[in-house]
């Protein structure tokens, strides 16, 4: 103990230096699976709280300078909305008509599925810290439901797109990994011919996506700009929502299936909300108090 | 000493909390250059190795809870340099521009090389860690570029300074 003390005394500097690598190195040895167990959640909850501090105030400064910039445009907002308000009152009738057909129908047929489908809106608050890693994180975390693997989507554009997982949780803040980082692998199939394929990303830089596993004998049926969707054959995504769209189709000689690669329907440089689908929330018994985060899909 | 570590490991941790929101909205490029580096380097530089290991532990384990990285990987990576930065202490004079440029470029290049490393030893896939890409080189222009202002910064706000050594009054 003594000869210790005195090797601590001398190399001190050496002795910390070798225990903090030796510290870093068995996290990293144990550390595997999808979780990282109550050290990283605790980890999370307590940089996560700081981080969404940040970006609240960041937030606000951002949304004060663009909401003056925006005083000028609402005049003809305003009347492009007012034009879109009389088309869509016209609508709506129609829609009332439809919606009580439906309801017939689905009587007519006995179909009883309700698919209740809680869906948690989330802001994102953060990316990597460094470069190396595809991170994306998000406001909202174990308290406010949020489990690993629940699938995260954006809606951009009129449509809605899947943006990836929740790859950690913390108190208040959660961790998503999106799909085109390279662990990440979706079910897919293509909307229109319907064959299946596995959809992997290209890592961090790449945005494209890759659909491997495609049968080589429906090339025919594949055209550019083909929507893939998710197939609901694994329990992580339901299945139809939007992935990406085909921008090139290749294959190997020695393969007997086709590789396509997908732009993604979402533009990640502009991810600014999410929606984190719980789609397992009814076979959870879970209650329904909170009807303002609840949504039918 | 301790208190001087947590400072540092909380200031650096916050620096890179900033660069997971406040730069991507400054550059909304995908590389960002890396502020937590710059203090841990500072700091080292002026306390030496022992506390500069210690900070850049913490440092890194504040950054890898933010991070998909395996918990531990950004805690190796700014051990080391905090080792490493914290041997110029009392060997380099600290001027405002070049060493702050030439530390940063140096220390932004060794944290690409410990990542390779890890991420080859411990089979991270997840991890960009390429040296040929472009995306590292434009972290170290990035990094070495905005080191000389930062230091400049912390120097006017006197922040880790080292202790005065006794001597004849």
């Amino acid at each position: 103990m003594r000869r210790f003390r005195e090797l601590v005394r001398i190399h001190g500097t050496g002795v910390s230096l070798t225990a903090l690598l030796l510290s870093a190195g068995l996290m990293l040895v144990f550390q595997s699976g999808p979780t990282r167990g109550g050290f990283g959640e605790l980890g999370l909850s307590v940089v996560g709280s700081v981080q969404q501090s940040t970006a609240w105030v960041l937030g606000g400064i951002s949304s004060t300078i663009g909401s003056v910039s925006e005083l000028g445009n609402l005049r003809s907002d305003y009347e492009a909305l007012l034009e879109q308000l009389l088309e869509y009152e016209a609508a709506q009738q129609d829609l009332a008509e439809l919606r009580q057909e439906l309801f017939s129908l689905r009587e007519l047929i006995g179909f009883s599925e309700q698919l209740e489908t809680r869906n948690i809106p989330a802001r994102v608050i953060g990316k990597d810290p460094g470069n190396f890693f595809s991170t994306i994180s998000i406001n909202k975390g174990r308290r406010d439901g949020l489990r690993v693997d629940l699938p995260v989507i954006a809606v951009q554009d009129n449509g809605e797109g899947l943006v990836g997982r929740i790859a950690h949780v913390g108190a208040g803040s959660s961790i998503v990994r999106p799909i085109f980082d390279s662990a990440s692998f979706v079910a897919a199939r293509l909307q229109s011919s319907r064959h299946e394929g596995l959809v992997s990303g290209g890592g961090v830089g790449n945005n494209t996506l890759l659909m491997r596993y495609v049968p080589e004998g429906v090339r025919s049926e594949i055209g550019y700009g083909n929507v893939v969707v998710t197939s609901g054959m694994s329990e992580v995504f339901p299945p139809g929502i939007r992935i990406g769209r085909v921008q090139s189709i290749s294959s190997q000689p020695y393969e007997t299936s086709l590789e396509l690669e997908l732009s993604s329907v979402v533009d990640f440089s502009r991810l600014e909300y999410v929606l984190v689908i719980d789609h397992n929330y009814h076979n959870q018994g879970a209650s329904l108090n909170n009807h303002d985060q609840t949504g039918n899909n | 000493m301790t208190g001087k570590i947590i400072r540092a490991a909380v200031l650096a941790s916050l620096m890179g909390v900033l660069q997971t929101n406040l730069l991507r909205f400054v550059l909304p490029t995908l590389v960002v250059p890396d502020l937590a580096l710059i203090v841990l380097v500072f700091f080292a530089h002026r306390n030496g190795s022992f506390a500069g290991q210690f900070a850049g532990f913490f440092t890194g384990l504040g950054l890898d809870f933010l991070s998909l990285a395996p918990l531990g990987f950004y805690a190796f990576i700014y051990t080391v340099l905090g080792f490493l930065f914290g041997l110029t202490e009392d060997r380099i004079v600290l001027d405002g521009v070049v060493f702050p440029f030439v530390a940063l470029f140096f220390a932004t290049l060794i944290k690409a090389l410990i990542a390779g490393a890890l991420a080859g030893v411990f089979s991270i896939d997840t991890a960009s860690v390429g040296l040929l890409g472009a995306r590292v080189w434009i972290e170290i222009g990035l990094t070495a570029l905005i080191a000389p202002l930062l230091f400049s910064l912390m120097s006017i706000l006197g922040l880790f300074h080292a202790q005065q050594r006794g001597g004849f009054r």
